[in-house]
Protein backbone atom coordinates (compact mmCIF):
# COMPACT_ATOMS: atom_id res chain seq x y z
CA UNK A 1 0.00 0.00 0.00
CA UNK A 2 2.69 2.44 1.12
CA UNK A 3 4.71 1.12 -2.53
CA UNK A 4 1.46 2.41 -4.15
CA UNK A 5 1.35 5.28 -2.49
CA UNK A 6 4.62 6.43 -3.31
CA UNK A 7 4.94 5.20 -7.04
CA UNK A 8 1.26 7.14 -7.41
CA UNK A 9 2.94 10.43 -5.91
CA UNK A 10 6.16 10.81 -6.85
CA UNK A 11 5.81 9.81 -10.50
CA UNK A 12 7.51 7.33 -13.33
CA UNK A 13 10.23 8.36 -16.03
CA UNK A 14 8.77 8.85 -19.88
CA UNK A 15 11.31 11.15 -20.76
CA UNK A 16 11.37 10.00 -24.56
CA UNK A 17 7.17 9.93 -24.96
CA UNK A 18 6.97 10.20 -28.90
CA UNK A 19 4.95 13.81 -30.22
CA UNK A 20 1.81 13.30 -31.77
CA UNK A 21 1.41 12.93 -35.08
CA UNK A 22 -0.83 16.07 -35.42
CA UNK A 23 0.70 19.34 -35.75
CA UNK A 24 -1.24 21.05 -32.78
CA UNK A 25 -1.34 18.70 -30.94
CA UNK A 26 2.36 17.94 -30.78
CA UNK A 27 2.85 21.56 -30.45
CA UNK A 28 1.07 21.83 -27.19
CA UNK A 29 2.91 18.23 -26.19
CA UNK A 30 6.22 20.23 -26.16
CA UNK A 31 4.87 22.79 -23.16
CA UNK A 32 4.36 19.82 -21.05
CA UNK A 33 7.99 18.68 -21.89
CA UNK A 34 9.75 17.83 -18.32
CA UNK A 35 13.16 18.91 -19.30
CA UNK A 36 14.00 21.76 -21.40
CA UNK A 37 16.34 20.36 -24.06
CA UNK A 38 13.52 17.53 -24.82
CA UNK A 39 10.81 20.36 -25.03
CA UNK A 40 13.48 22.20 -27.70
CA UNK A 41 13.65 19.03 -29.96
CA UNK A 42 10.06 18.33 -29.46
CA UNK A 43 9.27 22.19 -31.16
CA UNK A 44 11.81 21.46 -34.03
CA UNK A 45 9.51 18.35 -34.70
CA UNK A 46 6.43 19.83 -34.20
CA UNK A 47 7.63 22.53 -36.74
CA UNK A 48 7.96 19.53 -39.41
CA UNK A 49 4.73 18.66 -38.77
CA UNK A 50 3.43 21.93 -39.24
CA UNK A 51 5.37 22.21 -42.58
CA UNK A 52 4.17 19.03 -43.78
CA UNK A 53 0.07 19.87 -42.63
CA UNK A 54 0.49 23.49 -44.43
CA UNK A 55 0.15 24.52 -40.89
CA UNK A 56 2.39 27.82 -41.10
CA UNK A 57 0.77 29.47 -37.87
CA UNK A 58 2.24 26.60 -36.01
CA UNK A 59 5.76 26.28 -37.75
CA UNK A 60 6.57 30.02 -36.74
CA UNK A 61 5.26 29.17 -33.29
CA UNK A 62 7.52 26.14 -32.84
CA UNK A 63 10.37 27.94 -34.02
CA UNK A 64 9.87 31.13 -32.06
CA UNK A 65 9.49 29.20 -28.60
CA UNK A 66 13.19 27.87 -29.47
CA UNK A 67 15.89 30.01 -27.36
CA UNK A 68 18.76 27.97 -28.47
CA UNK A 69 20.25 29.56 -31.92
CA UNK A 70 21.56 26.37 -33.20
CA UNK A 71 17.67 24.69 -32.73
CA UNK A 72 15.91 27.73 -33.66
CA UNK A 73 18.15 27.63 -37.13
CA UNK A 74 17.25 23.63 -37.61
CA UNK A 75 13.86 24.40 -36.53
CA UNK A 76 13.71 26.33 -39.51
CA UNK A 77 15.53 24.46 -41.55
CA UNK A 78 13.44 21.53 -40.73
CA UNK A 79 10.13 23.78 -41.71
CA UNK A 80 11.66 24.75 -44.72
CA UNK A 81 11.87 21.30 -45.76
CA UNK A 82 9.17 20.09 -45.16
CA UNK A 83 7.09 23.05 -46.79
CA UNK A 84 9.48 22.62 -49.58
CA UNK A 85 8.57 18.78 -49.98
CA UNK A 86 4.85 19.58 -49.85
CA UNK A 87 5.64 22.67 -52.73
CA UNK A 88 4.73 25.12 -50.19
CA UNK A 89 7.49 26.96 -51.48
CA UNK A 90 7.01 30.63 -50.26
CA UNK A 91 6.68 29.39 -46.46
CA UNK A 92 9.65 27.14 -47.31
CA UNK A 93 11.59 30.65 -48.37
CA UNK A 94 9.86 32.35 -45.07
CA UNK A 95 12.06 29.44 -43.20
CA UNK A 96 14.66 29.14 -44.77
CA UNK A 97 15.69 32.91 -44.57
CA UNK A 98 15.23 32.32 -41.09
CA UNK A 99 17.34 29.15 -41.28
CA UNK A 100 20.97 31.19 -39.95
CA UNK A 101 23.93 29.04 -40.67
CA UNK A 102 21.69 26.52 -42.61
CA UNK A 103 20.29 28.67 -45.09
CA UNK A 104 21.90 27.57 -48.01
CA UNK A 105 21.00 23.39 -47.11
CA UNK A 106 17.53 24.72 -46.45
CA UNK A 107 17.47 25.88 -50.05
CA UNK A 108 18.05 22.49 -51.68
CA UNK A 109 14.82 21.05 -50.32
CA UNK A 110 12.65 23.98 -52.53
CA UNK A 111 10.38 21.91 -54.31
CA UNK A 112 10.93 21.19 -57.70
CA UNK A 113 7.64 19.82 -58.22
CA UNK A 114 5.90 23.42 -58.49
CA UNK A 115 2.10 22.47 -58.92
CA UNK A 116 0.87 23.27 -62.55
CA UNK A 117 -1.72 25.98 -61.13
CA UNK A 118 1.79 27.98 -59.92
CA UNK A 119 2.89 27.60 -63.45
CA UNK A 120 -0.05 28.88 -65.18
CA UNK A 121 0.50 26.04 -68.09
CA UNK A 122 -3.57 25.47 -68.57
CA UNK A 123 -4.04 28.87 -69.27
CA UNK A 124 -1.99 28.96 -72.28
CA UNK A 125 0.64 32.03 -72.58
CA UNK A 126 -1.38 34.97 -70.59
CA UNK A 127 -1.98 32.25 -67.95
CA UNK A 128 1.69 31.78 -67.68
CA UNK A 129 2.59 35.29 -67.84
CA UNK A 130 -0.12 36.04 -65.12
CA UNK A 131 1.47 33.30 -62.81
CA UNK A 132 4.81 34.69 -63.14
CA UNK A 133 4.29 37.96 -61.73
CA UNK A 134 2.05 36.05 -58.65
CA UNK A 135 5.06 33.82 -58.69
CA UNK A 136 7.90 36.58 -58.37
CA UNK A 137 5.41 38.64 -56.40
CA UNK A 138 4.87 36.09 -53.63
CA UNK A 139 8.51 35.53 -53.82
CA UNK A 140 9.54 38.87 -53.07
CA UNK A 141 7.32 39.18 -50.40
CA UNK A 142 8.43 35.79 -48.80
CA UNK A 143 12.24 37.30 -49.46
CA UNK A 144 11.44 40.72 -47.64
CA UNK A 145 14.14 41.31 -44.86
CA UNK A 146 16.51 38.34 -46.40
CA UNK A 147 20.28 39.39 -46.87
CA UNK A 148 21.09 39.97 -50.61
CA UNK A 149 23.46 36.80 -51.42
CA UNK A 150 20.07 34.47 -50.01
CA UNK A 151 17.60 36.32 -51.68
CA UNK A 152 19.92 36.07 -54.96
CA UNK A 153 20.64 32.63 -54.29
CA UNK A 154 16.99 32.28 -54.08
CA UNK A 155 15.23 33.74 -57.13
CA UNK A 156 17.74 32.11 -59.02
CA UNK A 157 16.23 28.84 -57.69
CA UNK A 158 12.95 30.10 -57.66
CA UNK A 159 13.00 30.62 -61.44
CA UNK A 160 15.17 27.72 -62.36
CA UNK A 161 12.35 25.63 -60.60
CA UNK A 162 9.44 27.58 -62.61
CA UNK A 163 11.32 27.64 -65.98
CA UNK A 164 11.53 23.31 -64.81
CA UNK A 165 7.48 23.07 -63.64
CA UNK A 166 6.30 24.49 -66.53
CA UNK A 167 7.86 22.48 -69.29
CA UNK A 168 9.05 19.30 -67.62
CA UNK A 169 6.91 16.46 -67.78
CA UNK A 170 4.28 18.54 -68.77
CA UNK A 171 3.29 16.73 -72.62
CA UNK A 172 4.70 19.84 -74.74
CA UNK A 173 7.56 21.61 -75.54
CA UNK A 174 6.15 25.14 -76.85
CA UNK A 175 8.20 27.83 -76.96
CA UNK A 176 4.90 30.63 -76.86
CA UNK A 177 5.03 29.80 -72.96
CA UNK A 178 8.65 30.77 -72.20
CA UNK A 179 8.12 34.01 -74.54
CA UNK A 180 5.20 35.26 -73.18
CA UNK A 181 7.33 35.73 -70.27
CA UNK A 182 10.38 37.00 -71.89
CA UNK A 183 8.65 39.78 -74.45
CA UNK A 184 7.23 41.39 -71.32
CA UNK A 185 9.98 40.96 -68.81
CA UNK A 186 11.25 44.49 -67.14
CA UNK A 187 14.79 44.73 -67.84
CA UNK A 188 15.52 46.25 -64.65
CA UNK A 189 13.86 43.70 -62.42
CA UNK A 190 16.11 41.47 -60.46
CA UNK A 191 14.53 38.07 -61.92
CA UNK A 192 14.97 39.24 -65.96
CA UNK A 193 18.40 37.97 -65.81
CA UNK A 194 17.27 34.65 -64.18
CA UNK A 195 14.40 33.70 -66.13
CA UNK A 196 15.61 33.56 -69.49
CA UNK A 197 18.61 30.52 -68.97
CA UNK A 198 15.74 28.89 -66.89
CA UNK A 199 12.80 28.80 -69.22
CA UNK A 200 15.59 27.62 -71.73
CA UNK A 201 16.60 24.54 -69.70
CA UNK A 202 12.64 23.80 -69.31
CA UNK A 203 12.36 23.80 -72.46
CA UNK A 204 14.99 21.92 -73.20
CA UNK A 205 14.84 19.27 -70.67
CA UNK A 206 11.20 18.77 -72.32
CA UNK A 207 11.92 18.97 -75.78
CA UNK A 208 14.60 16.59 -75.21
CA UNK A 209 12.52 14.09 -73.79
CA UNK A 210 9.86 14.00 -76.07
CA UNK A 211 11.91 13.67 -79.30
CA UNK A 212 13.85 10.63 -77.78
CA UNK A 213 11.73 8.30 -76.83
CA UNK A 214 12.72 6.41 -73.04
CA UNK A 215 13.76 2.80 -73.70
CA UNK A 216 12.44 1.86 -70.26
CA UNK A 217 8.80 1.31 -69.45
CA UNK A 218 7.02 4.32 -68.76
CA UNK A 219 4.54 5.37 -65.94
CA UNK A 220 0.73 6.29 -67.20
CA UNK A 221 0.03 10.06 -67.76
CA UNK A 222 -1.55 11.32 -64.99
CA UNK A 223 -5.41 11.27 -65.07
CA UNK A 224 -6.60 14.94 -65.98
CA UNK A 225 -8.14 16.74 -63.36
CA UNK A 226 -11.93 17.21 -62.42
CA UNK A 227 -13.32 21.02 -63.02
CA UNK A 228 -12.81 22.81 -59.80
CA UNK A 229 -10.51 20.46 -58.00
CA UNK A 230 -7.92 21.04 -55.42
CA UNK A 231 -4.88 22.55 -57.42
CA UNK A 232 -1.64 20.92 -57.62
CA UNK A 233 -0.20 17.47 -57.51
CA UNK A 234 0.21 15.18 -54.28
CA UNK A 235 3.66 15.20 -53.54
CA UNK A 236 5.08 12.05 -51.78
CA UNK A 237 6.45 13.04 -48.37
CA UNK A 238 8.80 10.86 -47.08
CA UNK A 239 11.76 11.12 -43.38
CA UNK A 240 13.24 14.25 -43.50
CA UNK A 241 16.90 13.77 -43.17
CA UNK A 242 18.49 16.64 -45.14
CA UNK A 243 21.61 18.25 -45.40
CA UNK A 244 24.05 19.84 -48.04
CA UNK A 245 23.76 18.99 -51.43
CA UNK A 246 21.00 16.55 -51.24
CA UNK A 247 18.73 16.11 -53.89
CA UNK A 248 15.22 16.95 -53.97
CA UNK A 249 13.09 15.35 -51.21
CA UNK A 250 10.15 13.19 -51.66
CA UNK A 251 10.84 11.55 -54.53
CA UNK A 252 10.03 7.91 -55.88
CA UNK A 253 6.85 6.29 -57.21
CA UNK A 254 6.57 3.33 -54.56
CA UNK A 255 9.28 0.32 -52.40
CA UNK A 256 12.54 0.15 -54.98
CA UNK A 257 13.01 -3.47 -56.33
CA UNK A 258 15.84 -4.30 -58.17
CA UNK A 259 17.44 -2.05 -60.46
CA UNK A 260 16.27 -2.24 -64.19
CA UNK A 261 18.80 -3.36 -66.42
CA UNK A 262 20.41 -0.37 -68.27
CA UNK A 263 19.29 0.45 -71.91
CA UNK A 264 20.56 3.17 -73.98
CA UNK A 265 18.93 5.41 -76.98
CA UNK A 266 21.23 6.98 -78.71
CA UNK A 267 19.37 10.65 -80.00
CA UNK A 268 19.18 11.73 -83.40
CA UNK A 269 22.81 13.22 -84.89
CA UNK A 270 20.53 16.50 -85.50
CA UNK A 271 18.97 16.62 -82.15
CA UNK A 272 20.38 19.48 -80.98
CA UNK A 273 19.24 21.51 -84.32
CA UNK A 274 16.07 19.98 -84.19
CA UNK A 275 15.67 21.58 -80.36
CA UNK A 276 16.92 24.79 -81.81
CA UNK A 277 14.36 24.99 -84.39
CA UNK A 278 11.61 24.43 -81.94
CA UNK A 279 12.58 27.22 -79.38
CA UNK A 280 12.56 29.51 -82.55
CA UNK A 281 9.33 27.97 -83.84
CA UNK A 282 10.13 26.88 -86.68
CA UNK A 283 6.76 24.22 -86.65
CA UNK A 284 4.68 22.97 -84.38
CA UNK A 285 6.08 22.42 -80.67
CA UNK A 286 6.70 18.61 -79.81
CA UNK A 287 4.05 17.35 -77.89
CA UNK A 288 3.91 13.75 -76.42
CA UNK A 289 2.53 12.10 -73.37
CA UNK A 290 2.76 13.94 -70.25
CA UNK A 291 4.73 12.50 -66.85
CA UNK A 292 2.91 11.87 -63.65
CA UNK A 293 4.52 14.14 -61.17
CA UNK A 294 6.19 11.77 -59.21
CA UNK A 295 7.76 10.67 -62.12
CA UNK A 296 9.54 14.30 -63.46
CA UNK A 297 12.77 13.32 -62.60
CA UNK A 298 16.44 12.27 -64.46
CA UNK A 299 19.92 11.84 -64.27
CA UNK A 300 21.74 14.12 -61.92
CA UNK A 301 25.03 14.38 -59.70
CA UNK A 302 26.36 16.46 -57.33
CA UNK A 303 27.96 20.23 -57.84
CA UNK A 304 30.75 20.08 -59.74
CA UNK A 305 32.66 23.67 -59.42
CA UNK A 306 34.90 24.73 -62.69
CA UNK A 307 37.71 26.90 -61.81
CA UNK A 308 37.84 27.95 -65.41
CA UNK A 309 34.27 28.88 -65.44
CA UNK A 310 34.12 30.80 -62.20
CA UNK A 311 33.40 33.76 -64.21
CA UNK A 312 30.29 32.97 -65.42
CA UNK A 313 26.67 33.06 -63.79
CA UNK A 314 25.30 29.87 -62.66
CA UNK A 315 21.65 28.34 -62.90
CA UNK A 316 20.46 25.56 -60.42
CA UNK A 317 19.55 22.31 -61.57
CA UNK A 318 17.42 19.75 -60.40
CA UNK A 319 18.85 17.65 -58.02
CA UNK A 320 21.16 20.14 -56.82
CA UNK A 321 24.11 20.21 -59.34
CA UNK A 322 23.96 23.52 -61.45
CA UNK A 323 25.32 24.52 -64.76
CA UNK A 324 27.14 27.38 -66.25
CA UNK A 325 25.27 30.49 -68.22
CA UNK A 326 26.94 31.36 -71.62
CA UNK A 327 26.59 34.92 -71.88
CA UNK A 328 25.23 34.71 -75.45
CA UNK A 329 21.84 33.67 -75.10
CA UNK A 330 22.46 31.19 -78.47
CA UNK A 331 25.43 29.98 -77.15
CA UNK A 332 23.18 29.20 -74.10
CA UNK A 333 20.08 27.49 -75.75
CA UNK A 334 22.99 24.74 -77.26
CA UNK A 335 24.42 24.39 -73.62
CA UNK A 336 20.99 23.81 -71.92
CA UNK A 337 20.35 21.61 -74.67
CA UNK A 338 23.29 19.55 -74.04
CA UNK A 339 22.85 19.40 -70.39
CA UNK A 340 18.76 18.15 -70.98
CA UNK A 341 20.89 15.26 -73.02
CA UNK A 342 22.30 14.39 -69.72
CA UNK A 343 19.44 14.53 -67.61
CA UNK A 344 17.58 12.10 -69.91
CA UNK A 345 18.82 8.79 -68.36
CA UNK A 346 18.86 6.99 -71.26
CA UNK A 347 21.37 9.08 -73.34
CA UNK A 348 24.95 7.75 -73.50
CA UNK A 349 27.88 9.76 -72.96
CA UNK A 350 28.92 9.76 -76.99
CA UNK A 351 25.93 11.83 -77.79
CA UNK A 352 27.68 14.86 -76.35
CA UNK A 353 31.43 13.91 -77.56
CA UNK A 354 31.12 16.04 -80.66
CA UNK A 355 30.24 19.01 -79.00
CA UNK A 356 34.16 18.77 -77.47
CA UNK A 357 35.24 20.73 -80.35
CA UNK A 358 32.32 23.17 -80.42
CA UNK A 359 33.71 27.25 -81.36
CA UNK A 360 32.27 27.87 -77.92
CA UNK A 361 34.02 27.60 -74.54
CA UNK A 362 30.99 27.26 -72.65
CA UNK A 363 29.67 24.55 -75.12
CA UNK A 364 33.17 22.78 -75.29
CA UNK A 365 32.91 22.94 -71.18
CA UNK A 366 29.77 21.31 -70.57
CA UNK A 367 30.11 18.54 -73.18
CA UNK A 368 33.34 17.73 -71.39
CA UNK A 369 31.42 17.93 -67.71
CA UNK A 370 28.57 15.63 -69.13
CA UNK A 371 31.20 13.06 -70.60
CA UNK A 372 33.00 12.84 -67.77
CA UNK A 373 30.03 11.89 -65.37
CA UNK A 374 28.03 9.92 -67.75
CA UNK A 375 27.85 6.43 -68.88
CA UNK A 376 28.05 4.73 -71.77
CA UNK A 377 28.47 0.75 -73.24
CA UNK A 378 30.65 2.10 -75.98
CA UNK A 379 33.02 5.18 -75.04
CA UNK A 380 36.29 4.58 -73.64
CA UNK A 381 36.07 7.34 -71.09
CA UNK A 382 39.95 7.46 -70.01
CA UNK A 383 40.77 7.92 -72.86
CA UNK A 384 38.76 10.69 -74.34
CA UNK A 385 39.69 12.15 -70.64
CA UNK A 386 43.20 11.87 -71.31
CA UNK A 387 43.03 13.37 -74.40
CA UNK A 388 40.76 16.25 -72.63
CA UNK A 389 43.89 16.53 -70.02
CA UNK A 390 46.36 18.11 -72.28
CA UNK A 391 44.05 20.43 -74.15
CA UNK A 392 45.03 23.70 -73.76
CA UNK A 393 41.88 24.71 -73.02
CA UNK A 394 41.75 25.16 -69.29
CA UNK A 395 37.90 24.38 -68.99
CA UNK A 396 38.64 20.78 -70.76
CA UNK A 397 42.15 19.85 -69.52
CA UNK A 398 40.35 20.90 -65.60
CA UNK A 399 37.64 18.57 -66.74
CA UNK A 400 39.58 15.89 -67.95
CA UNK A 401 42.07 15.78 -64.60
CA UNK A 402 39.40 15.99 -62.17
CA UNK A 403 37.45 13.10 -64.62
CA UNK A 404 40.75 10.80 -64.84
CA UNK A 405 40.79 11.09 -60.52
CA UNK A 406 37.47 10.09 -59.84
CA UNK A 407 34.22 10.00 -62.31
CA UNK A 408 31.45 10.21 -59.64
CA UNK A 409 27.66 10.00 -61.34
CA UNK A 410 24.26 9.39 -59.58
CA UNK A 411 21.60 7.90 -62.16
CA UNK A 412 17.85 8.32 -60.61
CA UNK A 413 15.59 5.90 -62.35
CA UNK A 414 12.06 5.73 -61.75
CA UNK A 415 11.15 3.08 -59.83
CA UNK A 416 14.59 1.80 -58.37
CA UNK A 417 17.34 2.95 -55.72
CA UNK A 418 19.39 5.54 -57.28
CA UNK A 419 22.38 4.06 -58.54
CA UNK A 420 25.92 5.37 -58.11
CA UNK A 421 29.68 4.95 -59.40
CA UNK A 422 31.62 4.48 -62.49
CA UNK A 423 29.75 2.34 -64.88
CA UNK A 424 29.85 -1.24 -65.04
CA UNK A 425 32.08 -2.81 -67.53
CA UNK A 426 33.97 0.55 -68.23
CA UNK A 427 37.48 -0.34 -69.50
CA UNK A 428 40.61 -0.08 -67.14
CA UNK A 429 41.67 4.10 -66.13
CA UNK A 430 44.51 5.52 -68.06
CA UNK A 431 47.30 6.99 -66.27
CA UNK A 432 47.00 10.56 -65.27
CA UNK A 433 49.12 12.71 -67.93
CA UNK A 434 52.13 13.80 -66.96
CA UNK A 435 53.58 17.35 -65.65
CA UNK B 1 -3.32 2.61 8.05
CA UNK B 2 -5.48 3.52 4.96
CA UNK B 3 -6.69 7.13 6.68
CA UNK B 4 -3.28 7.78 6.61
CA UNK B 5 -1.43 6.77 3.72
CA UNK B 6 -1.78 9.71 1.91
CA UNK B 7 0.32 11.40 4.39
CA UNK B 8 2.97 8.94 3.72
CA UNK B 9 3.17 9.40 0.64
CA UNK B 10 3.27 12.61 0.90
CA UNK B 11 5.85 12.70 3.12
CA UNK B 12 8.28 10.01 1.31
CA UNK B 13 7.94 12.09 -1.75
CA UNK B 14 9.09 15.16 -0.49
CA UNK B 15 10.78 14.64 2.73
CA UNK B 16 14.47 13.23 1.53
CA UNK B 17 17.13 15.90 2.70
CA UNK B 18 19.56 17.93 -0.02
CA UNK B 19 21.28 15.62 -2.36
CA UNK B 20 24.82 16.29 -1.92
CA UNK B 21 25.89 13.81 -5.34
CA UNK B 22 24.46 12.45 -8.01
CA UNK B 23 23.48 9.06 -6.45
CA UNK B 24 21.78 10.74 -3.74
CA UNK B 25 19.57 12.13 -6.44
CA UNK B 26 17.73 9.33 -6.45
CA UNK B 27 16.09 9.56 -3.23
CA UNK B 28 14.26 11.94 -4.70
CA UNK B 29 10.37 10.99 -5.32
CA UNK B 30 9.45 13.74 -8.15
CA UNK B 31 11.11 12.20 -11.43
CA UNK B 32 11.16 15.58 -12.88
CA UNK B 33 13.31 16.44 -9.92
CA UNK B 34 15.06 13.77 -9.44
CA UNK B 35 16.62 13.98 -13.35
CA UNK B 36 17.39 17.42 -13.05
CA UNK B 37 18.83 16.87 -9.49
CA UNK B 38 21.20 13.82 -11.12
CA UNK B 39 22.07 16.29 -14.07
CA UNK B 40 23.02 19.12 -12.04
CA UNK B 41 25.74 17.18 -10.87
CA UNK B 42 26.63 15.38 -14.45
CA UNK B 43 27.05 18.34 -16.70
CA UNK B 44 29.56 19.66 -14.90
CA UNK B 45 31.67 16.96 -15.23
CA UNK B 46 30.90 16.24 -18.79
CA UNK B 47 32.00 19.70 -19.68
CA UNK B 48 35.04 20.03 -17.50
CA UNK B 49 36.26 16.95 -19.45
CA UNK B 50 35.80 14.84 -16.63
CA UNK B 51 34.98 11.50 -18.78
CA UNK B 52 36.23 9.17 -15.80
CA UNK B 53 34.22 11.08 -13.10
CA UNK B 54 31.21 11.35 -15.51
CA UNK B 55 31.11 7.84 -16.28
CA UNK B 56 31.48 6.57 -12.83
CA UNK B 57 28.53 8.78 -12.15
CA UNK B 58 26.36 8.17 -14.76
CA UNK B 59 27.21 4.28 -14.25
CA UNK B 60 25.78 4.85 -10.04
CA UNK B 61 22.07 5.94 -11.67
CA UNK B 62 20.47 2.47 -11.84
CA UNK B 63 17.58 3.02 -14.43
CA UNK B 64 18.96 2.80 -18.14
CA UNK B 65 16.43 5.23 -19.32
CA UNK B 66 17.43 7.71 -16.58
CA UNK B 67 21.38 7.54 -17.85
CA UNK B 68 20.00 7.91 -21.57
CA UNK B 69 18.23 10.97 -20.82
CA UNK B 70 21.28 12.56 -19.24
CA UNK B 71 23.45 11.56 -22.01
CA UNK B 72 20.23 12.75 -24.94
CA UNK B 73 20.11 16.33 -22.90
CA UNK B 74 23.74 16.80 -22.90
CA UNK B 75 24.07 16.20 -26.77
CA UNK B 76 21.47 18.70 -27.39
CA UNK B 77 22.27 21.01 -25.75
CA UNK B 78 26.16 20.76 -27.70
CA UNK B 79 25.20 18.85 -30.97
CA UNK B 80 29.07 18.79 -31.61
CA UNK B 81 29.51 15.77 -28.80
CA UNK B 82 26.42 14.27 -29.84
CA UNK B 83 28.70 10.92 -31.70
CA UNK B 84 30.35 10.53 -27.92
CA UNK B 85 27.43 10.49 -26.36
CA UNK B 86 24.82 9.16 -28.81
CA UNK B 87 26.92 6.34 -29.42
CA UNK B 88 26.42 5.25 -25.88
CA UNK B 89 22.70 5.11 -25.90
CA UNK B 90 21.55 2.17 -24.13
CA UNK B 91 17.60 1.95 -24.70
CA UNK B 92 15.52 1.84 -28.41
CA UNK B 93 13.95 5.42 -27.34
CA UNK B 94 16.93 7.03 -26.53
CA UNK B 95 18.63 5.82 -29.62
CA UNK B 96 15.73 6.77 -31.62
CA UNK B 97 15.65 10.17 -30.02
CA UNK B 98 19.48 10.56 -30.46
CA UNK B 99 18.84 10.05 -34.55
CA UNK B 100 17.40 13.45 -34.16
CA UNK B 101 20.64 14.92 -33.74
CA UNK B 102 22.86 12.47 -35.18
CA UNK B 103 20.60 12.22 -38.93
CA UNK B 104 21.32 15.87 -39.05
CA UNK B 105 25.54 16.10 -39.28
CA UNK B 106 25.38 19.98 -40.08
CA UNK B 107 23.96 20.53 -36.76
CA UNK B 108 27.74 18.51 -35.20
CA UNK B 109 29.83 21.27 -37.53
CA UNK B 110 31.22 24.33 -35.76
CA UNK B 111 29.35 27.30 -35.82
Amino acid sequence: MIGLLLALGCGELDPFERVPADAAAALASCDEAAFPELATTCRVEAAARAGLQGRADLAEAACDAIESPTWKDECHFRAGEEFGRTARVFDAVRHCKRAGNYQRFCLTHLGWHLPADQTGSAGGPEGVKAAWGRFTREADAALDGADAGFAEDTRSLLAASFGFGLYYGSGSADPALARAILDSAPPDDPWTGLLAPALRQGFADEAVRLRVPSCRPQPAPPAPKPEGGPGGPAVPGGAGQGGPGGGPAGLGGGPPGPPPAPCWVQPPPDLVASVRADWAGAGPPPTGAALPPDARHGRYHPPINLLAAKDLGVLPLYGGDRRYIAVDPDVDLTVAILQAMYFHPDIPADAVVPFLADPAQEVRWAAAGIVRTTPSPTLDHPAVLTKLAASDDPGLAEHGRSGLEGREWTVFVPGAPPRRGPPPGEKGRGPPPGP
Amino acid sequence: MIRFGWLVGLLACGAAPEPKTAAECGALGDATARENCRFGFLRPLFEAGDVAGFEAALAGIDDPLARDLVRLRLAIDDPSRADLLCGRVETPSGREKCQQVLGRPHLRAPR
